[in-house]
């Protein structure tokens, strides 16, 4: 290499290690403005401690769920993002949408909707690097899974907290609570022969939830006994001889994402698992006892809805007073403000 | 020096030697029928199974057959799955054989026209549909879909085959491309699938599982199986002299642009039928010729039987081993199939006996 | 029983080349003829169009006057038995199976008890009775040779092509195989056709020889006719000299110390050399 080439190469190098340097210095500079106004602390589902601004006016939210709870809360003029299933109540839909789901928002377009905290499910904490640069941006992040039932209440007054609506909020837990102490006090008593061994139904064929998991949590709460609650596999996959010889007196199909709110579509699920062969001697067959349901009913706001349903399927006697579809109609009329509509169990 | 005489009985002998060989394999089947129709997550052993067979097929013995519990775990979900695991993988070792033959090239499975690709694609692309309309994942349109797919990845290699003449070389890359095309198609799909529940249909399909076994599919596999395998048999001397090259074989007489188009129709559709049912089962149709190989020798006439006896045994086998390992959990037949296959191909290229290939 | 082969005016082009223009030529029952020529001088095409591998036009390759494009493959491989230059071999089988395979034109699925009989009378007439159930990949090259023209024996055919079947054996299984082979032309079992590359062991084993030069035939007819020192020199452009052997053939002695019409000798390239001990 003669000299003028090794010069210059020296001249770019130099400037290469300088122009990075900045940008190192510049990326890792901590950003200038700070927030303003009270803070607020609360623990979210991951157990992080999330610091939120107040007063909060936009919220993005990456779930369905959790959109409705703050729905109920009546801040859903204060949501400027969703996600795409994020359509109840209807006026939902002409919200802008941010992602698909929770795992894949985009971020150019939530850092440009300046939210002053983002609530979203699980989905987002598998996906490190989306959070890391939504956090690095200052956004508080909630992470919280409406389908843990134990959390429901909490979720809401924390929710109540960071939005200035402590009230509603305590209403919202108050009715959830009336319905979980009704049925509580109803089947807490209940000798294990009384209740039901419940066989439950998700996904594939043959695929069903175990103890640990919320279905499972459920099916105890309204007095049931899941046949698989001992297998300790995470949503297993059953041989089929060990479902016929449980012999199950009530058996639970969730509804496959594709057919929700399609009656005929429910029908089939039905009649597909009434016709399933090998199952014709199973007692919830012969009793009819087999039910198709939307796992709406069990999540966030709605649960009430869906331990009120399997309560009265398990024990019918004990509850000839409730009709749950009266108690879906009635919840979504008080906290949305419209009337229920579509099918969310069969029969 | 062995005169004429005694080289045709020596002839005779190792002919004798092989249908032997054969028998026991068939005998060996039979008692893995007996061990697996016994086992299972139920409580349903061999003496209850026993009854409960013997009191079906032979109602003239007046057996009791038992409890309707019992009767139920051994006739609608024991004996289909064993009778599907047998009749799979009998048609999918006999096509990988015959493929390995024709196309002169031993890592050639019954997948390699891309059929299990398409019908991957077929049956995905049922999913997202909304076969739910219909009725559950478990719907026909799922298995007819499957099925005219792998038909089509038949037809277009064929096609393209056709342009740069009929040989082994051009199949083969036809087959490779289709196969990655439909790969990257049903990624495609599942990207796009509108609900994460018709994703995880799809990646299940994928991983092949004979628990949807019903004697109505058995009634539609069985007979596309025994006809295609028994026509393969019947062409074992065109693809014993296909395998020698294809200028000695149409120096013998043998057209192999016809025997490879029949070959491939043949195979197509007997894995074509079985993957719409079954779901993609990888493996068996790899090392099943090989150990047959190793067995009976390359004459296809003995290899494509003995291939099937094999196929079958090893599918049984794993299907039964899917459903006790973790029982009453089940593991999907494909996974088991494929965790088996890897010790053996290294145990292939590490033994140094007698190389079953140059 | 075929009496006579004729090739009229074969041509044949390979991707727009040429490679055979016009070759005619005669096999007599009882005849061994060997092909040579330089490499790329059509020999092995020239096989293949015979028997078939390549497509030939009408009535370029008849038998008594018959033409073979209008017989089928089968029938075809009754007549005429190949031996390829290789062989592929992806999958193991035994001798007596690769020869069984040459009872394939008469077969249908089951082999009948003459079928198994012919094939253990070729076996031991080449004299490989003892490789029956050993594996081909496992034999010599010499004993697969033997092996394969065991098979296209076993086709019962009356003329047997052979690709230079010598071409990578020792002296011994060279004269062995030329042997068997002029022996099976002399009982008038059949004629063979051998396209061969060494001069000396074509003229003292043919009958006749047909020499190629780029695709035409250049000149036929017996060894002592063919094999002169002009003819050597016009189709492969070296000098030689042509003697009479103890057998009686002409044999062709290439002369070394004329290079001419090879490459003249030139200086090689200058290689700069590198000082390693600075």
């Amino acid at each position: 290499m003669n000299k003028t080439t090794a010069a210059l190469a020296a001249i770019i190098l130099v400037v290469a290690v300088l122009v990075a340097s900045y940008g190192v210095y510049r990326l890792y500079l901590p950003s200038e403005d700070g927030p303003h106004g009270e803070t607020v602390t609360i623990v979210d589902a991951t157990g992080a401690q999330v610091n939120v601004t107040l007063p909060v006016e936009r919220i993005v939210s990456l779930n369905p769920g959790l959109t409705e709870i703050i729905c109920a809360l009546d801040c859903e003029d204060r949501i400027v993002g969703r996600d795409e299933k994020s359509v109840f109540p209807a006026s939902m839909s002409e919200k802008p949408v941010v992602g698909q789901n929770s795992y894949d928002p985009n971020l150019e377009v939530l850092l440009e909707m300046d939210p002053d905290v983002i609530v979203a499910d699980s989905m987002l904490s598998y996906n490190t690097e989306a959070l890391q640069k939504i956090e690095s941006a200052g956004l508080p992040v909630i992470i919280e899974e409406p389908s843990r039932v134990s959390r429901v209440k909490l979720v809401t007054s924390n929710f109540g907290l960071i939005f200035g609506k402590e009230e509603k909020a305590q209403e919202i837990n108050d009715y959830i609570a009336s319905y979980e102490d009704l049925v509580n006090e109803r089947v807490k008593d209940l000798a294990s022969s009384e209740k039901p061994a419940v066989y439950i139904e998700w996904y594939q064929t043959w695929q069903t939830f175990t103890e640990g998991s919320e279905a499972n949590e459920i099916i105890v709460n309204a007095g049931g006994v899941n046949i698989a609650s001992e297998v300790t596999t995470t949503a297993p996959v059953l041989s089929p001889e060990y479902v016929v010889e449980k012999n199950p007196d009530i058996i639970l199909r969730m509804i496959s994402g594709d057919l929700i709110g399609n009656l005929t579509g429910f029908e089939a699920t039905h009649s597909e698992l009434i016709n399933r062969a090998g199952l014709d001697e199973v007692t919830a067959i012969k009793d009819g006892k087999v039910y198709v349901y939307d796992p709406i009913i069990l999540e966030g706001i709605r649960y009430p809805v869906g331990l009120i349903h399997w309560a009265k399927w398990f024990h019918p006697s004990l509850f000839e007073d409730i009709d749950p579809a009266a108690v879906h109609a009635e919840l979504i009329q008080q906290f949305f403000g419209v009337t229920l509509e579509g099918v969310h169990t069969y029969p | 020096m062995s005169t004429a005489t005694e080289l045709k009985q020596l002839y005779q002998k190792s002919k004798k030697r092989k249908i032997l060989a054969i028998l026991s394999l068939f005998l060996a089947l039979l008692l893995a029928v007996v061990v697996s129709v016994s086992l299972g997550a139920g409580s349903p052993g061999f003496a209850e199974a026993t009854q409960v067979i013997f009191s079906k097929f032979f109602p003239f013995l007046n057996i009791n057959p038992g409890p309707r519990l019992t009767q139920t775990i051994i006739l609608d979900f024991r004996l289909p799955r064993i009778v599907l695991a047998l009749i799979a993988g009998a048609g999918l070792a006999a096509s990988g054989a015959t493929m390995q033959g024709v196309l002169r090239n031993p890592l050639v499975s019954s997948h390699i026209l891309g059929i299990s690709s398409a019908a991957g694609f077929g049956a995905a692309l049922a999913i997202v549909l909304g076969v739910g309309v219909l009725g559950g994942f478990g719907g026909y349109l799922v298995i007819v879909n499957a099925f005219l797919f792998s038909l089509l990845a038949m037809v277009i290699v064929y096609g393209i085959a056709r342009i740069r003449g009929i040989t082994t070389e051009t199949v083969i890359l036809a087959g490779v491309a289709i196969s990655f095309l439909f790969s990257a198609l049903i990624s495609l799909l599942q990207y796009l699938a509108p609900e994460h529940d018709a994703l995880h249909a799809i990646v299940f399909w994928l991983m092949g599982g004979l628990s949807a076994a019903t004697w109505d599919g058995i009634l539609i596999v069985f007979p596309i199986v025994v006809l295609t395998v028994a026509l393969m048999v019947q062409q074992s001397w065109n693809i014993n002299v296909l395998s020698m090259g294809e200028e000695v074989a149409t120096s013998l007489g043998v057209s192999s642009k016809r025997v490879l188009t029949i070959t491939m129709v043949l195979e197509t559709l007997a894995t074509a039928s079985i993957i719409a049912f079954t779901g993609v089962i990888g493996f068996v149709c790899l090392i099943s010729p090989h150990v047959a190989r190793m067995l009976i020798g390359s004459d296809h006439r003995f290899l494509i039987p003995c291939s099937s006896l094999i196929g079958a045994c090893l599918l049984l086998c794993s299907d039964t081993v899917g459903r006790l390992v973790i029982q009453p959990v089940e593991l999907p037949v494909g996974i088991v199939t494929s965790l088996l296959g890897v010790p053996f191909f290294i145990y292939i290229l590490a033994s140094k006996r007698r190389q079953n290939w140059r | 029983m075929a009496l006579k082969l004729t090739v009229n005016k074969l041509s044949f082009k390979y991707d727009g080349t040429q490679v055979l223009k016009d070759v005619d030529m005669e096999v007599k029952l009882g005849e061994m003829l060997s092909i040579v020529g330089p490499n790329g001088s059509g020999k092995s095409t020239l096989l293949k169009c015979i028997n078939r591998i390549l497509k030939t036009q009408q009535n370029t390759v008849l038998i008594d006057g018959e033409d073979t494009n209008k017989l089928n493959l089968k029938e075809l491989s009754r007549i005429m038995g190949y031996v390829p230059q290789s062989s592929t071999n992806t999958f193991p089988f035994t001798v007596f199976d690769i020869v069984l395979m040459g009872r394939k034109p008469y077969i249908h699925w089951s082999l009948s008890e003459r079928d198994t009989e012919i094939v253990a009378e070729m076996m031991d007439y080449i004299g490989i009775g003892e490789l029956a159930m050993r594996h081909y990949n496992e034999i010599s090259g010499g004993e697969q040779q033997k092996v394969i023209i065991a098979r296209a024996l076993a086709q019962q055919p009356q003329f047997l092509l052979l690709d230079e079947p010598t071409s990578s054996l020792d002296i011994k299984h060279q004269l062995e195989i030329l042997c068997i082979l002029k022996s099976l032309a002399k009982t008038k079992h059949c004629s063979v056709i051998v396209a061969m590359h060494d001069l000396n062991l074509a003229s003292r084993f043919s009958d006749r020889m047909l020499m190629l030069k780029q695709g035409s035939i250049f000149t036929v007819g017996t060894p002592d006719a063919v094999l002169t020192e002009e003819n050597i020199e016009s189709v492969y452009g070296i000098k030689t000299q042509v003697t009479n052997s103890v057998l009686g053939s002409p044999q062709v002695t290439p002369l070394i110390s004329e290079f001419n019409g090879i490459r003249p000798l030139k200086t090689p390239p200058k290689v700069e050399t590198i000082d390693r001990r600075a």
